[in-house]
C-alpha cells in the first residue's frame, strides 16, 4: 500500500509542472491534486474495512469570461475516500453560466444557472478542496461524511449578492434546484445491503453572512426531500443491532440549520459552528413515520506559527439522536449513548512549502460512533469500540 | 482525551510568535491602473477577499499578487488582513474552486507587477517602493494606499 502511495506522489511530482497552463486573461485553467492516507484504529468511518485508506482529491477548474459580465465556469472533481465517500469516476463538480451585475450602489450580484455549489456553513463550498480546509477530515459535527452527497451541488439556479457597507460586506446566497445523489448515498443512509435509487430531489439552499477583516458571522439553511425507490432485495439494518429487515420505498425530509462565526486576531483564527438537522423518514421499513433531530457543534482554534506553518486544535460534539443524548432504553433493546453520540478532540497541522505545495496532517481522538454510517441504525462494525482514533496525512499540489 | 489536550496546551506557549522578517525600510504601495481613480483604500479588502469582482470602471477585477512567501506578500497581508498570506489563500481557494472567483494573477517581482498593471486597466496589485520612487508611481499609476 505504501509503495502505491509513494508511486502516486512520484507521479504527481513529475506530472504537476506540466499541467500548469496560462493563456489569455479571459481564460483560466487551474486545479489541485491531493493524495493521502487515513488510518482508523477501530470502527468504520468510511468503510467496513478498518485499515489504512487512501485519500484522493482532484479538481480541474476552467473559467472563461465572455465579457465583463458573462462567464462560464466549471470543474471536474474526483474523490476517493474509501467506500462511503468515493466517486466512481470523474464527476462534474459544478458547471455554470453566470451573469455579474450591480443592481444598486455599492453592491454586486451574480446569477448563475447550471450545476452550482451549495454555500452552507464555513466549509461546505470546499469540502473536497484540500487547501480550502483547515484539516483533512472536516468537523463531522457539521459536515457529516455520510451526508456529503446531499450537500455537494444543486442543478438549478443560484443568486448571490455582496453589499459593501462601511463596516464590512453583507453577503446573501440562494440556490434552488435538484440535488445529485449517487449510489453511495443509499449505503450511507440505509446500509450496505441496499441498491435502490432516489428521485424528487428538490433542494433549497440559503446563506446570509456578514464579514470583514476581523470576523465573519452567518446562518445557513438547507431543505431537501428526496424519495427512495427501494430495490427488491434491499435489507436495512434494524434493532436489535445486527438484525436486518426488508426495505421498502421511503420519503426523506431533511432541514439543516447552520449558525457560524469566525474571528481573526493576529496569528489566531477562531471558528465555531452549530448545526441542527430535522429529519423525517416516512417508509423505508414497514412501520411508523420516524422523526429525529441531529445536533452538533465545534470550536476550533487555528494558530499561525509562521507564514508557512499553521496548527489547529478542535473540540466537537455530535448527537445523532438529539432527543436521546443519554441513550435509549426500551424493554427490547438498549442503545448506549456512545452509539449515537460522539466527542472528538482533533489536532492538525498544515505546512505550505510554497504557493503550490503543502502537506497536511491531523489526528482525531473520538469517543463514540455518532457520525458513522449508516444513518438508519448503527451496525456492529460501527460500535466496536467507544474510544478510537482517526489519523490522516495528505500532500497537496495546487496549480 | 484530556491528556492529549494538556499536552497540546503545554506545547503552545513554547512556540515563538512568528515574526517573519519584513522590509520596513521601503514603502508598501497598493496601486491600480491610472484610469481606476475611484478605487479607494476601502476597496483593497473587498478585492483581496474576493468579495468585489467589478472595478469602478465596470471592468472585471484582476487581482495581482506576488509569491505568497515573498516579503512583499507577507507585509501586504499583515497590513490588510493582519494575517499571513496562506491563511487568506485558504479563503481564496474556497471561492475559486467553488466557481465564485477567479484565481489571482501571480507575478514574481515588483517590476513585473508594475508592468502588468500598466497594461491591464482592471488590475490591482502591491509593490515595495523606495521613498524617492513614490512620486513616479503617483504619476503613472493610481496609488490607492501607502504603508510605511
Amino acid at each position: 500500500m505504501l509503495s502505491r502511495f509513494t508511486n502516486s506522489i512520484l507521479l504527481l511530482s513529475c506530472l504537476a509542472p506540466s499541467v500548469c497552463w496560462s493563456g489569455p486573461d479571459d481564460v483560466q485553467i487551474n486545479g489541485f491534486i491531493g493524495l493521502g492516507y487515513m488510518h482508523e484504529s477501530a470502527n468504520n468511518f468510511v468503510s467496513l474495512e478498518k485499515d489504512e485508506q487512501e485519500i484522493v482529491d482532484i479538481g480541474l477548474r476552467f473559467s472563461y469570461d465572455f465579457n465583463s459580465q458573462f462567464s462560464a465556469t466549471g470543474q471536474l472533481g474526483y474523490r476517493r475516500f474509501s467506500d462511503y465517500a468515493n466517486d466512481h469516476g470523474p464527476r462534474v463538480d459544478y458547471a455554470q453560466l453566470s451573469y455579474l451585475t450591480s443592481l444598486f450602489n455599492n453592491s454586486e450580484q451574480i446569477i448563475s444557472i447550471g450545476r452550482v455549489k451549495n454555500q452552507l456553513g464555513l466549509y461546505n463550498l470546499a469540502r473536497d478542496v484540500p487547501t480550502g480546509r483547515n484539516s483533512i477530515i472536516l468537523p463531522q459535527s457539521a459536515y457529516l461524511e455520510f451526508l456529503r452527497n446531499l450537500f455537494l451541488s444543486t442543478d438549478g439556479i443560484s443568486f448571490s449578492s455582496n453589499t459593501f457597507l462601511d463596516k464590512g460586506v453583507l453577503s446573501a446566497s440562494f440556490s434552488y434546484g435538484r440535488v445529485n445523489i449517487d449510489e453511495n448515498f443509499s449505503k450511507n443512509m440505509l446500509g450496505d445491503f441496499t441498491s435502490g435509487d432516489w428521485s424528487n430531489k428538490q433542494n433549497l439552499v440559503a446563506d446570509v453572512r456578514f464579514s470583514n477583516e476581523k470576523f465573519k458571522v452567518g446562518v445557513s439553511y438547507n431543505d431537501i426531500e428526496p424519495h427512495y425507490n427501494a430495490a427488491n432485495d434491499d435489507l436495512i439494518p434494524f434493532i436489535p443491532i445486527g438484525t436486518y429487515i426488508n426495505g421498502i420505498d421511503g420519503q426523506l425530509g431533511m432541514q439543516s440549520y447552520f449558525a457560524y462565526a469566525q474571528i481573526y486576531w493576529k496569528q489566531f483564527e477562531f471558528s465555531t459552528e452549530y448545526t441542527y438537522r430535522n429529519v423525517n423518514a416516512n417508509g423505508f421499513t414497514a412501520g411508523q413515520e420516524l422523526n429525529r433531530s441531529l445536533e452538533g457543534y465545534y470550536a476550533q482554534l487555528n494558530y499561525l506559527k509562521s507564514a508557512q506553518l499553521s496548527l489547529t486544535l478542535r473540540y466537537e460534539q455530535f448527537y445523532r439522536l438529539a432527543k436521546y443524548k443519554h441513550g435509549v432504553v426500551t424493554p427490547f433493546f438498549t442503545f448506549e449513548p456512545y452509539y449515537n453520540n460522539s466527542r472528538t478532540l482533533s489536532f492538525g497541522a498544515v505546512y505550505n512549502f510554497n504557493d503550490s505545495w503543502s502537506i497536511m496532517a491531523d489526528i482525531h481522538f473520538v469517543k463514540g460512533s455518532g457520525f458513522l454510517a449508516p444513518f438508519a441504525t448503527p451496525v456492529e462494525e460501527t460500535i466496536e469500540k467507544k474510544s478510537w482514533t482517526l489519523t490522516a496525512i495528505q500532500a497537496v499540489y495546487n496549480f | 482525551m484530556l491528556k492529549y489536550l494538556a499536552f497540546f496546551i503545554c506545547l503552545f506557549p513554547s512556540f515563538t510568535i512568528g515574526q517573519d522578517t519584513v522590509n520596513t525600510a521601503e514603502y508598501l504601495v497598493v496601486l491600480a491602473h491610472k484610469t481606476n481613480t475611484q478605487l479607494g483604500p476601502e476597496n483593497i479588502y473587498m478585492l483581496y477577499s474576493m468579495k468585489q469582482n467589478v472595478m469602478p470602471n465596470q471592468s472585471r477585477a484582476v487581482v495581482v499578487i506576488q509569491d505568497l512567501s515573498s516579503e512583499a506578500s507577507i507585509r501586504f497581508f499583515r497590513e490588510i488582513f493582519d494575517s499571513f498570506p496562506y491563511q487568506i489563500k485558504r479563503l481564496w481557494d474556497i471561492a475559486i474552486f467553488s466557481g465564485r472567483a477567479k484565481k489571482p494573477v501571480t507575478k514574481d517581482s515588483d517590476q513585473a507587477v508594475l508592468a502588468f498593471i500598466q497594461q491591464q486597466e482592471s488590475a490591482v496589485g502591491y509593490v515595495y517602493s523606495k521613498p524617492e520612487s513614490i512620486q513616479f508611481l503617483k504619476e503613472n499609476y493610481h496609488v490607492i494606499s501607502i504603508y510605511q
